[in-house]
């Protein structure tokens, strides 16, 4: 499925909100909570999660794993909580204001 | 995102930081997840990087590092370019900058779109100076509509400093002069009004003399010296980049008006000076105009009777304005520089054209490598990206190395007009708005004649390029043709200068061959000058006797005489006469020009007496007066008749006529035969001050100076020499113009004919490269070494026949603007237009040759072969 950048900053946002992580782990997050719906590319990840770090909404901090792996962890900052709160809400006014104008198919054909 | 930040990521330190750190993280992440996991890595950088913005800088620095490098590659191109470049540029910066100074900068000073001169106009609207000082005094206490007047004129001075006598362009101004112009003093003070009371008299100097002759002293504040008999004090100096209300005058010093002869300023008939005012703000010129053409309409009724002889030149009253500062310099030059700009216009052209059709070639030959490009993935956008920055490039070093250029080429042309008695001083210099103008041109140029070939190459039949050889036709055949019209253009602009070249250089051959009316060779002239009180009445003209009968002693003299003015001298004097017998029609019937001589003056110059006798000794006070005549006024005042033992009344008493001269010239070459009468030394109308003394050698007339001076300084003190010339050197300075016409337009000439010979033997040898394999074919089929040659010189000839056909009819139209600069021939002349096409038919021919003959030398074994 193909994303808007937008959108993909948003789900980058909402996945770190329950805990830091490196930029492969948000891949696997976002494709796990989607039930691999959502499969996005990492060359399409990894500059959303440069520009969010550049806007100051995400920070990024070198971290040793427990496997003794250095990887680079990101995690949400008190402002990328508020653009995500922000961006929440109005994602679920316009699923609901495309939801209105949609409406179920009237046509008989099962989609 | 903050600005900060942004420019945070512009430095390259952070730029590879942030790299390093990246990668980092990119190969950690790939440990962690994995081979083939994350896909395409190097991508994924790559977005990343743009993140950062600035790409394009980033890309710009990459581009002109890799145009750097192809450039050094390709000397030989690199160098054509540039140069033409250069000279094309340079030799239109240099141009403008003349014609910036002379036509376009306005004067430094305040607010000078305000400024006006007050001028008298004839009827026939010419301007005339400003009416006579009286007026101007009742002009500027009786209107109201200017915040200030003042008056101007200037004179060659002679000035005392430390016991030195010196010659300086000076200035005699109101007091007001400097408040009306707005300008601040550099050093001490400016004049004011009160300065007009000479208590005690001050003198204001230019920066340039300040520097030229005090040496930027800062103690020249109150420094004493003396003109004439009076002493002036040094106040202040000017700022530096003003340098007179007439550019091309620079005036060193200025002083009050009053100063001047008491009699000039109180004299209703004088009309010597100019007048500049400052209209008070929400006044308009014709409001100003309005109050001010009744006073002097009021003045000249109470003067001048009857009034109407005198309306073609004083009618009424105009204001002109002020702000680029009246000039006879751009009366005179404006046309000249025009020609002479759009000529360098052409050359430019032809230059580029040259550009264009190498940038053509250049493309051609990189098709491989931007197909290769292209085919790996390159963006169509990136590739004209790269080509822009190389063309800018190449134009911005042809452009630096054109200023340099150009700042000779002013040196050398201002120095040029800087000679001659009245040397014009430009002060003609790079600055912003010549800048700006190079600027400009090259961008131009750069985008017309750089890019848009080398975009042609990077087009969509990039792949099938890659399968082919150097023959492919179609993709070549529109370029070549393309080329080949280049090339047309060029031969055709060029017989366009070749043949301005001709007819200025034929005008130049006229005039110098034309007939003065005198014999300039071996003759010297210097103006002698005896100053002070000592030299009054009858001890003013033993110095006259003195010097001549000194002056004849000398061995190597084969005459000498004295007169107050000499062929081309640039003097004229005029006065009227009554002949008698004669009718008037009008009183412009009674003006003649004077020259006041010597005996021996006609023999001296070599003007050839044609009836009765020249002056001799004996003609002095208490013998009848005796004047003579040229042809031209004796054939105006007596027709037919012999005018011998006629009179002419001057004023002051009868001059009988006793003989006739032929007609010489002494304002210009170019002009039209005036009436002259001439009078002599010992009998004159008033007592001269100032003679220029003739000497004719049997030698060259230069060594004889030092003695010549000897003698006069030997008569006594303080006695001026100047203006010393040979008469071959004034006949020089009066053709100055033409000299630089023939000159330039000669040079750019040639340098047309050269860029083009360079453009066809460059398409020649293209053409020859092209159809190696088709000449080895004909040569294998037994074409002899002639029928090569004349294949190839067959396309040139019709390549240049062509440009000439076009160019015969382009060359009648471009010289039309011309003509009023020629003399003796029309702009139509076929002598030129013949030469400038045989000298262009025979260097295309030289240059065809090379071409020609390399492609009869072509192997047919190696031909075929040749890809």
């Amino acid at each position: 499925m193909d994303l808007l950048q937008g959108t993909l900053d948003m789900l980058v946002l909402k996945t770190l909100i329950l805990g830091p992580l490196h930029g492969y782990g948000i891949a696997k997050a976002i494709r796990g909570s989607s039930n691999e719906a959502l499969d996005i590319e990492f060359g399409s990840l990894y500059p959303a999660l440069k520009r969010l770090e550049m806007k100051g909404w995400i920070a990024a901090k070198w971290e040793t794993s427990d496997h003794n792996r250095r990887a680079k962890v990101y995690r949400l900052t008190p402002a990328g909580r508020k653009q995500l709160r922000r961006e929440h809400s109005k994602w679920t006014d316009f699923v609901s204001a495309v939801a209105q104008v949609m409406g179920p198919l009237g046509d008989g054909a099962k989609s | 995102m903050s600005i900060w930040r942004k420019l945070k990521y512009l430095r390259p330190s952070v730029r590879r930081t942030q790299n390093r750190d990246m990668e980092e993280e990119l190969e950690s992440l790939a440990a962690i997840a994995g081979p083939r996991e994350l896909g395409n890595i190097t991508r994924a950088a790559e977005q990343a990087r743009a993140v950062w913005g600035w790409a394009g800088v980033e890309q710009l620095h990459r581009d002109l590092r890799y145009a750097l490098r192809s450039m050094r590659r390709s000397p030989g191109f690199t160098i054509t370019a540039v140069l033409s470049l250069a000279l094309g540029i340079g030799a239109n910066s240099a141009l403008f900058s003349l014609l910036d100074t002379v036509l376009l900068r306005n004067l430094p000073v305040h607010d000078p779109e305000r400024l006006f001169f007050i001028e008298n106009v004839g009827v026939k609207g010419n301007p005339n100076g400003a009416p006579p000082y009286p007026c101007f005094e009742r002009i500027r206490d009786e209107t109201d509509a200017f915040a200030g007047m003042a008056a101007f004129t200037s004179n060659d001075l002679n000035v005392n400093i430390d016991s030195n006598l010196e010659a300086v362009f000076g200035q005699y101004a109101s007091g007001s002069y400097f408040e009306v112009l707005g300008l601040k003093p550099f050093l001490g003070r400016l004049m004011t009004a009160a300065d007009e009371q000479l208590n005690p008299p001050v003198a204001v100097i230019s920066h340039s003399y300040w520097k030229r002759r005090f040496g930027g002293d800062p103690g020249i504040i109150g420094k004493a010296i003396s003109l004439g008999p009076d002493n002036v004090k040094i106040v202040g100096v000017t700022p530096p980049e003003f340098v007179g209300i007439q550019p091309g005058r620079m005036i060193d010093i200025t002083v009050p008006i009053t100063l001047q002869n008491k009699a000039l300023l109180h004299d209703k008939g004088g009309w010597w000076f100019y007048l500049v005012a400052r209209l008070k703000p929400n006044v308009s010129a014709q409001q100003a105009r309005a109050e001010v053409d009744p006073i002097f309409q009021n003045f000249m009724g109470e003067t001048y009777t009857p009034l109407d002889e005198w309306r073609k030149e004083f009618d009424h009253i105009e204001l002109l304005p002020a702000s680029k500062g009246q000039s006879y310099l751009r009366e005179r030059f404006s046309h000249p520089l025009l020609v002479l700009m759009a000529i360098v216009g052409l050359v430019l052209l032809i230059g580029c054209a040259n550009l264009a059709n190498l940038f053509l070639a250049r493309a051609t030959s990189r098709r491989r490598e931007f197909a290769v490009r292209l085919a790996i993935g390159a963006g169509r956008g990136r590739l004209i990206r790269q080509l822009l920055a190389e063309t800018l490039l190449l134009f911005s070093f042809g452009a630096a190395s054109g200023l340099i250029l150009a700042h000779w080429g002013i040196t050398l042309l201002t120095g040029f007009f800087a000679v001659g008695r009245s040397p014009v001083r430009l002060d003609a210099h790079i600055d912003l708005r010549v800048l700006a103008f190079t600027t400009v041109l090259t961008l131009l140029s750069a985008v017309l004649f750089g890019l848009a070939p080398a975009v042609s190459a990077v087009r969509r039949d990039a792949y099938p390029t890659l399968k082919d050889s150097e023959s492919h036709v179609t993709a070549t055949h529109a370029r070549a043709t393309t080329r080949q019209l280049l090339v047309v253009a060029q031969v055709a602009l060029s017989l366009v200068l070749l043949v301005v070249a001709g007819l200025f250089i034929r005008t130049l051959v006229n005039l110098d061959k034309l007939d003065g009316g005198f014999r300039p060779a071996r003759v010297l002239t210097l103006s002698v000058q005896p100053l002070g009180p000592a030299y009054q009445g009858p001890r003013l003209d033993a110095v006259w006797a003195n010097l001549l009968a000194r002056v004849r002693s000398l061995p190597g003299v084969r005459s000498a005489s004295l007169s107050t003015l000499t062929p081309l001298s640039g003097r004229d004097s005029m006065t009227g006469v009554t002949a008698s017998g004669f009718f008037l029609h009008g009183s412009q019937d009674r003006i003649v020009h004077v020259n006041t001589v010597s005996d021996g003056y006609f023999a001296t110059l070599g003007i050839p007496v044609l009836l009765g006798r020249d002056f001799v000794s004996s003609d002095v006070q208490g013998s009848p007066k005796a004047a003579i005549l040229n042809e031209t006024a004796a054939k105006f005042y007596f027709g037919d008749r012999s005018p011998l033992g006629n009179t002419l009344d001057f004023g002051n008493g009868l001059y009988q006529i006793i003989g006739v001269v032929g007609d010489a010239k002494y304002q210009s070459l170019r002009e039209s035969a005036q009436r002259f009468a001439y009078v002599p030394v010992t009998q004159p109308r008033r007592r001269e001050s100032r003679l220029t003394l003739s000497v004719k050698s049997y030698g060259p007339p230069a060594p004889l100076l030092s003695a010549v001076r000897q003698q006069t300084q030997a008569i006594g003190p303080n006695i001026l020499i100047n203006e010393v010339m040979t008469m071959q050197q004034q006949i020089d300075a009066n053709l100055v113009q033409e000299r630089l016409m023939s000159l330039l337009s000669g040079f750019f000439g040639v340098l047309a004919l050269l860029l083009s010979a360079v453009g066809l033997y460059g398409t020649l040898s293209q053409v020859v490269i092209q159809r190696t394999s088709e000449i080895g074919i004909r040569v294998a089929l037994g074409a002899t070494r002639g029928a090569v040659v004349w294949m190839i010189l067959r396309r040139s000839l019709a390549t240049v026949c062509l440009g000439v056909v076009i160019g015969v009819p382009a060359a009648f139209f471009a010289t039309r603007p011309v003509e009023s600069l020629l003399y003796g021939l029309k702009p139509t002349d076929a002598t030129s237009l013949l030469l400038g096409t045989s000298v262009l038919l025979f260097t295309a021919l030289l240059a065809s040759y090379l071409p020609a003959r390399r492609a009869s030398h072509i192997d047919p074994t190696v031909a075929l072969r040749y890809e």
